[in-house]
């Protein structure tokens, strides 16, 4: 075979590279200025007393120093840009438990529809969004199995922190708030678990994992106690592998009187047929940007509703939507009258345009929609578990998994070289390093909205790349090849990065 | 901006801000009935203006107005118009019982 590196650039070009050329040099929109070139030329303010307005100690004397481009200099320049970067519209994103799915544009018709309603407008003349929050509500409880919602928190981690500050109060109002100081957190839960209960003033211990990669049942028991407040829960875990013993689980955990958290963010597994309210857990937060299709990560911003079951509706963050007879029918209305509350926990409602979104998605896809989603979600995951191991990767857990599932590169072959070589396929690379409890772990999850088609292009992709690296012993470790940056020096980037622009001058 | 050339516009109805401060986009202004009210009323007249400062703040019957480089001429001409009629309407309130 001909010199792997060689081979890798003579491949098609990606997405990511035919914008940019590939280059590392892509000038900022400062350096693309010339003075007195405009973008735009708006029409000349009449005779304005400007210094009587705004007095003379408030005026400019020199104009700010703004990048002067043309119209269509400034197109490209943001639109290369963008294509500089992954994303669901233009790379497969098989990032575990992100459940990177595409977003329908019509989500986004329907978020404009209320673009020009403002926060503070009176309740009385916005019934329409109240009655979405309201039905947004109701139907996240009823696909959770749990009796009342919020849809402030603004992410996942923000909604365990709401999560966990109800189950806090709860035990305070039962006269247990001393008494309960411990937080049980498997070993190969979501980071922000032990972060959110540490962050309540809670101890976090930990549960292990058994030999079949679910909680070790009878470790958990062991460490059950009455000291125990809470139990952090994803199901399916980590792993992918869903909690075949999830009843026992509740059973003993509510048997000290602890609380059960159920972490939402791999929700997609079971969405439409299975509940964490009917498995026993007291609380459940929702990934509007992970299951319910409103943009993620940097397109946020993120949205985590949380859900409670009766006993903890008390505690809910306030104001939530309520209904009520009034004058002219029924009307809806912020309730922030809840004396036991944990309070706000974030400005105004949530956030409200990705709350229409999640609305829509739901509204579109409807039951057996939403329960098409886990179903091939679970297929595409399963389908990709088999293919990665006739590639020869390792699944330290081998058996049906739902909508994601980990795996290991063939022996001598690291992971973060692997995940790099994919960028240059246009490819997102999957998540690594993650669960911790697995070495060189990849975390794939391909969602239900990719083709088989881009799932067999993953699957060669990654073929050849193991193909290059047996044939290169150097191929893996310059990879990834034809990106804009390539190799980063992430610690480097995180401890000094440069955030400001210095204009050819020197730095200070 | 709503800048002081429209609080003059206001001042026609009779109506002040609370300071002579300057100020940037919003500022705060005493009405001589219940913020809530007036929200009330002023929706009705096809205007969605002014929070109730009152609470927050203590200032009584203050609200908060604000523009942005969208709001126009006519669009403050027309808040002048409702507030002038709903203060019109309180006072005859007032006068009449």
């Amino acid at each position: 075979m001909a010199d792997a590196k060689e081979a890798a650039t003579t491949q098609p070009m990606s997405t990511l590279t035919q914008a940019s050329g590939g280059r590392a040099d892509f000038p900022l929109v400062f350096e693309r200025s010339q003075p007195g070139r405009r973008a735009a030329h708006p029409p000349k303010v009449g005779d304005v007393d400007l210094e009587a307005l705004l007095g003379a100690e408030n005026l400019r004397r020199e104009a700010p120093r703004l990048p002067e481009v043309s119209e269509l200099d400034l197109v490209r320049h943001y639109t290369q840009l963008a294509h500089r970067q992954m994303s669901i519209d233009a790379n497969f994103y098989p990032l575990g438990s992100c459940t990177m799915k595409y977003n329908p544009k019509v989500n986004e018709e329907a978020a404009k529809l209320f673009q020009d309603l403002h926060p503070y407008q009176a309740p009385e003349t916005a019934q329409g969004a109240l009655e979405l929050l309201y039905n947004l509500q109701h139907d996240l409880a009823a696909i959770t199995g749990m009796d009342a919602v919020s849809l402030q928190p603004a992410a996942g981690a923000h909604a365990e922190l709401a999560g966990i500050l109800m189950i806090r109060a709860y035990h305070e109002a039962r006269g247990e708030g001393e008494q309960r100081r411990v937080v049980l957190v498997p070993d190969g839960a979501h980071g922000t678990n032990p972060a959110t209960a540490a962050m309540a003033g809670y101890a976090v211990k930990e549960v292990p994992t058994g030999p079949d990669g679910e909680v070790d049942l009878e470790a958990f028991r062991a460490a059950l106690s009455p000291a125990v407040a809470a139990v952090m829960l994803t199901n399916p875990n980590t792993l992918g592998l869903f909690e075949r013993r999830i009843l026992e689980i509740s059973a003993a955990a509510h048997a000290v009187g602890a609380q059960l958290y159920y972490d939402g963010a791999n929700l997609n597994a079971i969405l439409g047929r299975a509940r964490p309210g009917d498995m026993g857990f007291d609380v459940v937060h929702l990934n509007l940007h992970k299951t319910f299709t409103t943009p993620h990560g940097g397109g946020g911003p993120g949205t985590g509703p949380v859900g409670v079951k009766a006993h903890l509706r008390e505690f809910l963050p306030v104001p939530f939507v309520a209904k009520r007879e009034g004058e002219a029918g029924a009307e809806f209305y912020l309730e922030s009258d809840v004396p036991r509350s944990i309070g706000r926990m974030r400005s105004f409602y949530g956030n409200f345009g990705n709350l229409v979104r999640a609305y829509t998605y739901i509204r579109a896809l409807g039951r057996e929609g939403l329960r098409d989603v886990s179903g091939y979600a679970v297929m595409a995951a399963n389908y990709l578990r088999v293919r990665f191991a006739e590639l020869g990767f390792q699944v330290p857990f081998d058996r049906v998994n739902m909508h994601e599932f980990v795996a290991q590169p063939p022996e001598g072959l690291r992971t973060l070289d692997i995940a790099k070589a994919q960028l240059d396929y246009g490819m997102h690379p999957a998540t690594v390093y993650f669960p911790l409890i697995v070495k060189e772990a990849m975390m794939v999850e391909p969602t239900e909205t990719e083709s088989l088609e881009t799932l067999d292009a993953y699957v060669d992709a990654l073929a050849e790349i193991l193909a290059r690296a047996e044939a290169d012993d150097g191929y893996l470790p310059g990879a990834p090849y034809h990106t804009p940056v390539r190799r980063l020096d992430e610690v480097r980037a995180a401890r000094q990065p440069v955030l400001r622009y210095g204009f050819g001058e020197a730095a200070g | 901006m709503l800048t002081r050339r429209h609080t003059l516009s206001l001042a026609a109805a009779g109506l002040a801000p609370r300071t002579e401060a300057r100020f940037f986009n919003e500022f705060v202004l005493e009405v001589p009935l219940a913020p809530a009210r007036l929200r009330a009323e002023l929706a009705r007249r096809g205007v969605h203006a002014g929070v109730a400062a009152g609470e927050e703040y203590g200032l009584g019957h203050a609200v908060v107005l604000a523009a942005t480089e969208s709001t126009t001429d006519a669009d403050i001409a027309a808040l002048v118009a409702a507030l002038q009629d709903v203060l019109a309407s309180a006072h005859a309130e007032a006068v009449h019982g």
